[in-house]
């Protein structure tokens, strides 16, 4: 099925009315004129300091968020040659954050806060390797979803085990609710810790791109039309780790996001995997900018976890295509 | 290069030997079918000699880089499954676009290789709407968008009917005539013997008989390859 | 019988031998210890009071948390004095005579040792300012230490005093993770006996749990009750993880700083922070 191309004036339209809603939506109610004159002015103000230092870390981690996943998604997907693929279902996001799980319990976050996202994209990369490694072997779909689902669990496992060992259960508490994934504080310095590796691992899957068209009919056929097939592979894992883990590292565990917007732009480009992995970061921000917007507007005391949200709305789908997928 | 060489190619997966030291030379303008029983070590001699698998002795195409081989040989496997689901022309063209020189003589290849399959009418079809016969046809077209001197096929004819069978075998004999080489595996022995001028036989992975000329495939000649 | 099987017998003949002369295996042969008591502290909240008020005599375990610069009042306590997890084999195997426990122990692991007869007492997890006399009182009698207790309960009541007539500002209390106490905890019950209300007339503050920075920022609250993290001495942590927003929004002068580990657990030195945040209040 292919659907008419949208106008591109109306996504860029609905692109940035989400950013600016974004922008504009929070507990504490911005005066924008008295904004506008403290900028001019270069006065530090409350006005300020709410717009710069927590609203636009939070759109812009929104947008990185989305660009991380929708490319890992998008990436994976046509790699492992499963439209079931995507970063938290495999297990990717679920070893980064054991990675920075490992990296609390030891307390090195406190040393530097570089390690977070280091010791997340570490373990990314053993697990993208892995599943790579072993979808080369194997060419059943379901074979290659069930290693995901292994890696996963061994993942929350050695997750759950370094919680258990801890003696400090104030730790424990703020580990927990950290793993549910939050855009919530995200600060300035959070996105310069979080920008560096988040958009490197987007543009290293994005030069993939040409390529991803002569993975239609696999691997073979793609190395055969003159793809160093390798390159790729190495491309796509390093990649994928390094936007998964640089984005998981600051916040948090964000699932189903890489699964959806390849999905939803699919039937926009013709199922062109090379389309599909451009447009699947733009559609993904959308996504997570839309959620983040209908997070705030919830009238919850606690605001709502991101990684929540997105798992409730995603697993369903997830299981809506599995059955209209392998179900008949 | 205008040869495919392969001398003492062997290969061998956990301690089982799969092929046995094969050595032949195939040039421009040949229709070398390739049989053998099942398990003989078709599949895997055409694609160890890509370079697709592991392998031990000489083969000139897995030594290319990525770009060269493309140019030089276009491998048509078979397709067990459809996971994106373009439409038919939107496939050619993803090929054609990278081997031809520009946008005329893309469409122009692209419009060839449909009509030389006979798949015209499949163009803005989606993949996932084609039969198995169709979607062979339509890989064979895409490979032809390549421009490569040699192309190397497994099992081409397998699902297709008569018609389409026939399609194919005089696709084959006029890409000969048009001095490109074409190495395919089959077990249609009647459709070997129409559409070769070269036959090479695999018995337990290792070379049975290799005959330039065209052959007749008679029950004592069956049972040396199958039994 | 093959090779495979004798091999498996093997191990599983090496494994019981292990197991049989393992220190753990044997149940203790000796005469009760009944006559002197053997005291088992099993919360850092309790271990501060006692360690601090009634000394390390006949103690045998505290917390594991006792060694945790960030909330032992005691962090170079007898290395003698075993540090434990509440675990109820664990416990049995100390024989001891008193354990001091928390209403918020695992409850399992108390039934496991009620059901063995040890003899437990337990401590309450103080939520007000005047918890704290009453917790002494409780560890004094427990520890048959009743005098000392008197006083220091006594003395405890006096530093509260009597409390400050309110003033109409909010003061609001935040971790450095962006954590809320609420309105049923040490901090807030300080901050009311400062004569400062804890929650704003929205009611903001009121539950505990993680908040977001700008409904914190939103609320307006007239001071901002941090964490004095350099208080803390270890020099290559950096405990500070304050949100740069928050500290931009309410400067140096506008927060008052408080060690937590003043009032993380309750004990004779928390009524302190009233005097703080008093005269943070002053700057």
């Amino acid at each position: 099925m292919t659907i008419r191309t949208l106008p591109l004036w109306l996504c860029i339209f609905a692109g940035v009315a989400l950013i600016v809603l974004s922008l504009c939506l929070g507990p504490y109610k911005i005066n924008w004129s008295q904004l506008a004159y403290d900028i001019a002015k270069d006065n530090q103000t409350i006005e300020t300091i709410v717009f710069f230092e927590l609203r636009i870390p939070r759109t812009i981690m929104c947008i990185l968020t989305g660009v991380a996943l929708g490319t890992g998604g998008a990436a994976l997907q046509t790699l492992l040659r499963n439209p079931l693929a995507e970063p938290s279902i495999i297990g990717i996001s679920s070893s980064a954050a054991l990675g920075a799980v490992l990296v609390m319990s030891f307390q090195l976050h406190l040393v530097s806060l570089f390690f977070m996202p280091v010791g997340a994209i570490i373990f990314s990369i053993v697990a993208a390797s892995l599943l790579v490694f072993i979808s080369r072997r194997s060419h059943d779909h379901v074979t290659i979803l069930l290693v995901g689902v292994g890696i996963s669990l061994l993942s929350g496992a050695a997750t759950s085990f370094l919680l258990s060992i801890s003696d400090n259960p104030y730790a424990v508490n703020e580990i927990v609710f950290w793993m549910l994934g939050s855009l919530s504080n995200v600060s300035n310095d959070d996105l310069l810790l979080a920008v560096p590796f988040a958009l490197s691992g987007a543009l290293l899957m994005l030069s993939t791109a040409p390529a991803q068209n002569y993975f239609v009919f696999g691997g073979e056929v793609a190395a055969s039309s003159g793809i160093n097939v390798k390159t790729l592979r190495a491309k796509v894992i390093l990649g994928a780790s390094l936007g998964v883990g640089g984005v998981t590292a600051i916040i948090g565990m964000v699932g189903f996001i890489g699964l959806l917007s390849p999905h939803i732009v699919r039937p926009f480009v013709g199922n062109e995997p090379r389309r599909t992995l451009i447009w699947s970061p733009v559609v993904a921000a959308a996504l997570v900018l839309a959620a983040d917007i209908a997070i705030r507007l919830l009238p919850t005391t606690n605001e709502l976890r991101l990684g929540v949200v997105t798992t409730l709305i995603g697993a369903p789908l997830f299981l809506y295509v599995i059955f209209k997928r392998f179900g008949h | 290069m205008d040869i495919i060489e392969v001398k003492n190619l062997g290969v061998c997966i956990n301690d089982h030997v799969i092929l046995r030291s094969v050595s032949f030379v195939v040039t421009k303008g040949q229709c070398v079918g390739l049989i053998g029983k099942n398990g003989a070590g078709k599949t895997t001699l055409l694609r160890a000699m890509q370079g697709l698998s592991p392998y031990s002795g000489f083969s000139n195409m897995a030594k290319m880089n990525y770009e060269d081989r493309a140019s030089f040989v276009a491998w048509v496997p078979q397709i067990h499954d459809i996971v994106w689901d373009v439409k038919v022309k939107k496939l050619l063209e993803f090929t054609a676009r990278k081997f031809c020189r520009n946008a005329a003589h893309t469409e122009q290849t692209i419009s060839a290789s449909l009509t030389s399959t006979n798949t015209v009418q499949l163009a803005e079809k989606n993949l996932s709407s084609l039969s198995s016969g169709e979607l062979a046809l339509v890989n064979v077209a895409r490979a032809l968008c390549q421009h490569s001197d040699f192309i190397l096929m497994d099992e081409p004819l397998a699902n297709l009917d008569p018609r389409q069978k026939s399609t194919l075998i005089l696709l084959m004999q006029r890409l000969a005539r048009q001095n490109k080489g074409i190495i395919f595996t089959s077990h249609d022995m009647p459709a070997v013997e129409t559409a070769c001028n070269r036959v090479i036989a695999l018995k337990d992975g290792a070379l049975l008989f290799d005959e330039t000329h065209r052959i007749k495939f008679t029950d004592t000649r069956n049972q040396e390859i199958f039994d | 019988m093959g090779r495979q099987c004798r091999l498996f017998i093997a191990a599983v003949c090496a494994l019981l031998f292990i197991g049989a002369a393992s220190p753990y295996a044997h149940a203790s042969t000796t005469a009760n210890h009944a006559a002197t008591p053997r005291i088992v502290s099993t919360n850092i909240c309790i271990d501060n009071i006692l360690i601090h008020i009634f000394g390390t005599t006949h103690l045998v375990a505290v917390s594991n948390l006792v060694d945790d610069p960030l909330y032992s009042q005691v962090p170079f306590l007898d290395p003698a004095i075993e540090r434990i997890s509440f675990d109820a084999e664990n416990i049995l195997r100390l024989r001891p005579s008193l354990v001091l426990i928390s209403n918020f122990s695992n409850h399992r692991v108390v039934k496991m040792l009620r059901d063995s007869g040890v003899t437990m007492v337990t401590v309450p997890f103080a939520t007000k300012l005047s918890d704290i006399s009453q917790n002494i009182q409780i560890i004094g009698n427990a520890v048959q230490q009743n005098a000392k207790a008197k006083i220091a309960s006594e003395a405890i009541r006096q530093q509260l005093g009597i409390a400050t007539p309110k003033a109409d500002q909010f003061a609001l209390h935040v971790t450095s993770n962006n954590y809320i106490y609420g309105r049923h905890s040490l901090i807030s019950d300080a901050v009311s006996y400062a004569g400062l209300a804890p929650v704003n007339e929205q009611g903001f503050g009121a539950n505990a749990g993680f908040y977001n920075v700008e409904s914190i920022i939103a609320s307006n609250p007239d001071h901002l009750i941090v964490d004095d993290v350099g208080a803390i001495a270890s020099p290559n942590l950096r405990h500070d993880r304050y949100h740069p927003a928050l500290k931009t929004a309410f400067p140096h002068k506008q927060r008052i700083k408080i060690d937590p580990r003043l009032w993380s657990c309750a004990h004779q030195l928390t009524p302190q922070i009233i005097d703080m945040i008093k005269q943070g209040m002053r700057k």
